[in-house]
């Protein structure tokens, strides 16, 4: 087998690799040498330039197409086996591509003779003849509308725009600075538990305090039981939480 | 050359309208029935071609229009300005290949085909005004169809996506 030196570069992709490798060792589609073809292939990413990504992807899925093909070829198949050759869907792809392909060429060479034509658009005169025939239709189209059916469309409009007015956010002025960190809290509740053998978690509610405050402080609370340094403790659902210190 | 009353009259409707004009519209305009109107305007396009004019009839998907030939552009040439002709590639030939003889047909199909991604292909076909939109698969993701236009027929002398060239497996 000669050796493979091919210019990645040159074929766009899988398919087109592919047909050459197929054509250039003279290779009959209706019954590829599967082993032959696949370490051709193969070879011939390993030497080719590497290209971007989102391209050799693409060469990459034929390569393990090609390796799934050899391998099912390599089980040995019973005479009366009525399953599918498993070259099979392979070749169609392969057909079907080499189609496209003549078809290509022949696109190219329309394309190559084929002058230019000259097209003219329509006439200016019978342009303008067409619109006044559309000012005729617009009187039909109001026909029939007063001004009641256009003001309570117009309300209805007004009505759904303002059930979109999402009222919560509109109702936002500027957002503040979090004061408050799970590192304070947490030396918060260590302090407050030297002072107290326990704690009831509504203890942080009762001065005034933000949601973000009490949010805080459950997370210093968490970070705290991770530690080990506490235990918690809920006698039922929705019940005041107790918190102990760990004495280890 | 000898025209009919009836070839004339479609003459002188092609040229008026400029685009392309239905076999429909011309039985309307000329007060007969479809049959007659295509036999009129075939007769008027051999005409034209029988006699070597400057000016041709061509025929996509059943209607009709007027337009230059081709030997004479480079005289009107050097008269106006005519854009240039656009260059198809390989990639973008074959991509239209695909589109013209499977459509309508999503991206995903046209990669499956050729193993690579299609985008830059279909994208620089739609610019070229050579393919469409043709509505969407109803399927999950209700991916875009594409097909091809009136330009891509006219480009390639096409009378439909039905008189395609036939390609033979060798």
């Amino acid at each position: 087998m000669e050796k493979v030196n091919i210019r990645l570069d040159c074929f766009e992709g899988p398919m087109e690799l592919l047909i050459h490798l197929i054509e250039k060792n003279k290779i009959d589609i209706y019954d590829i040498p599967i082993a032959i073809l696949t370490d051709q292939y193969i070879e011939s990413i390993n030497n080719g330039i590497y290209k971007e990504m989102e391209t050799m992807s693409g060469f990459l899925v034929m390569a393990a197409t090609l390796l799934e093909v050899k391998s099912k070829m390599l089980i040995p198949r019973q005479k009366d086996d009525k399953e599918e050759d498993p070259r099979q869907e392979l070749v169609e792809k392969i057909v079907e591509y080499k189609r496209f392909k003549k078809a290509a060429e022949i696109f190219a060479d329309i394309d190559e003779i084929s002058g230019i034509k000259v097209f003219k658009k329509p006439d200016n005169y019978l342009l303008a003849l067409l619109k006044t025939n559309d000012k005729n239709d617009i009187e039909e189209v109001l026909n029939g509308i007063t001004l009641d059916m256009l003001y309570n469309a117009f309300e209805d409009v007004l009505k759904r725009q303002e059930k979109k007015r999402d009222k919560i956010r509109s109702g936002f002025n500027s957002v503040y600075r979090e004061v408050f960190t799970i590192e304070d809290k947490i030396t918060y509740i260590k302090d407050l538990l030297v002072i107290n053998k326990q704690l009831r978690f509504s203890v942080f509610f009762e001065s005034a305090v933000s949601k973000s405050e009490i949010v805080v402080t459950f997370l210093a609370m968490l970070e705290l039981i991770k530690a080990r340094e506490i235990t918690v403790w809920q006698e039922n659902t929705f019940d005041d939480i107790i918190i102990t210190e760990n004495i280890t | 050359m000898v025209l009919t009353d009836m070839e004339a009259a479609c003459e002188a409707i092609l040229f008026a309208c400029g685009t392309k004009v239905s076999v429909k519209s011309i039985s309307q305009a000329l007060k007969c029935d479809e049959k007659t109107a295509k036999a009129a305007v075939k007769e008027l396009l051999q005409k034209y071609e029988n006699e070597k004019r400057g000016i041709k009839i061509i025929e996509i998907d059943n209607s009709f229009q007027m337009c230059t030939n081709e030997n004479f552009f480079e005289n009107i040439k050097r008269i106006c300005e005519v854009p240039v002709k656009k260059s198809l590639t390989p990639t973008l030939l074959e991509t239209l290949a695909v589109i013209a003889y499977k459509q309508p047909v999503t991206k995903a199909d046209i990669e499956s085909v050729r193993g690579v991604s299609a985008e830059h292909a279909v994208n620089k076909l739609v610019e070229y005004g050579l393919v469409m939109e043709k509505g969407r698969l109803d399927v999950a993701g209700k991916p875009i169809l594409f097909g091809t236009t009136d330009e891509f027929l006219r480009h390639f002398g096409f009378k439909s996506v039905e008189n395609l060239p036939e390609i033979n497996d060798d």
